[in-house]
């Protein structure tokens, strides 16, 4: 049955899953950039090139696109009922996620590099 | 006391409008449901449902100055004038304030709301002991109106397709029950992005009941449960 429909509880649960690790991580980020916060672009590369700081940030992103797509299809299939319509602006935020996951995957591990 | 009631009558008006009523005589403690009667007497033609008087039938929901309740248990003494009634939102109008409530009594009817046993009838009756019975307190008393189902907007967008917050709270009302043995068919059934899911907590449902009953705690259960049949 589910495995014709869009999901219903994995995308909620996904939903509850990532909002726990954005609340965490985000107090987590306020903390550090009010207690030691980088100061020069030497400072950024040290911080991110550390295992710990880019895989947290990594997940930050990752949980943030699921969390964002569960999100934004919520609002389309209340508000968007044509098929076609739908169907496009589905596809477009879809893209435009990952897109943005891949930058942000670029950023960090070229940060890591240099 | 000043009102404004929403009037549309489909074989002669073009489209709805406001009709602007005075009520001379208020009595005290007098409920809307007797102020509308007395304003029916003014004007015959203006059509609402109402039966019992007590908050018991569930026939005279309306939106009472923007917020669904019963007609005949809110007091007319605690509405600001001029009083502005008009039907259900999200649902067909009928006439007046007559709405059509086929499609709400269809998602009642999708979840099942009778005992489901697998089980041979027993001689006697099916017992239940006074704890399995406590747990159906704050879900059994639903009297079906219709306010909080009409006040969800999950239920405006998709009446076809979500189950609105009165139908989840009886289908919540039977996976509680100690005697019902259809839990799994019950939580298959609610799966999807359009059943169970489409409830994004808004809690209009709670906030109109007139009842006092809390239809998003009784979704926030089954998500539980459906949670913990899943892993």
């Amino acid at each position: 049955m589910s495995g014709r429909r869009v999901s219903g509880m994995q995308a909620w649960v996904l939903q509850r899953i990532t909002a726990v690790y954005l609340a965490l991580y985000i107090t987590y980020m306020v903390g550090f950039f009010i207690f030691t916060p980088p100061t020069s672009h030497d400072d950024w590369q040290l911080w991110i090139a550390q295992p710990h700081a880019s895989m947290a940030i990594l997940l930050f992103f990752g949980s943030i696109l699921f969390h964002a797509w569960v999100g934004i299809r919520n609002i389309l299939l209340d508000y968007i009922r044509p098929f076609g319509p739908r169907l496009t602006l589905l596809i477009l935020v879809g893209l435009g996620l990952i897109a943005c996951g891949a930058w942000s995957l670029e950023v960090v591990m070229s940060a890591r590099i240099a | 006391m000043r009102f404004k009631i929403h009037r549309y009558n489909p074989d002669v008006d073009e489209k709805p409008y406001m009709q602007d009523f005075v009520l001379e005589h208020v009595k005290p403690g007098m409920m809307l449901r007797e102020a509308l009667i007395d304003l029916k007497n003014q004007d015959e033609t203006l059509s609402f449902r109402h039966s019992c008087g007590e908050g018991v039938c569930g026939s005279d929901g309306m939106n009472i100055n923007g917020l669904n309740g019963l007609a005949c248990i809110t007091p007319i003494e605690t509405l600001t004038e001029p009083v502005e009634i008009r039907p259900f939102p999200g649902v067909p109008i009928i006439r007046d304030l007559v709405v059509d409530m086929s499609g709400f009594y269809k998602q009642y009817h999708s979840v099942k709301p009778f005992l489901i046993r697998y089980d041979p009838e027993p001689e006697v009756e099916n017992l239940q002991s006074p704890e399995e019975r406590d747990k159906l307190d704050g879900l059994y008393e639903c009297i079906l109106c219709g306010c909080c189902s009409t006040s969800c907007p999950s239920f405006w967008w998709n009446p076809d397709k979500f189950p609105g917050p009165a139908a989840l709270l009886q289908s919540w009302r039977f996976l509680a029950d100690s005697r019902d043995q259809a839990m799994e068919e019950r939580l298959d059934g609610l799966d999807g992005p359009y059943k169970l899911f489409r409830c994004h907590t808004i809690m209009n449902c709670a906030y109109v009941c007139p009842k006092g009953l809390n239809p998003t705690k009784a979704i926030g259960h089954i998500k539980a449960l459906m949670l913990k049949h899943s892993v």
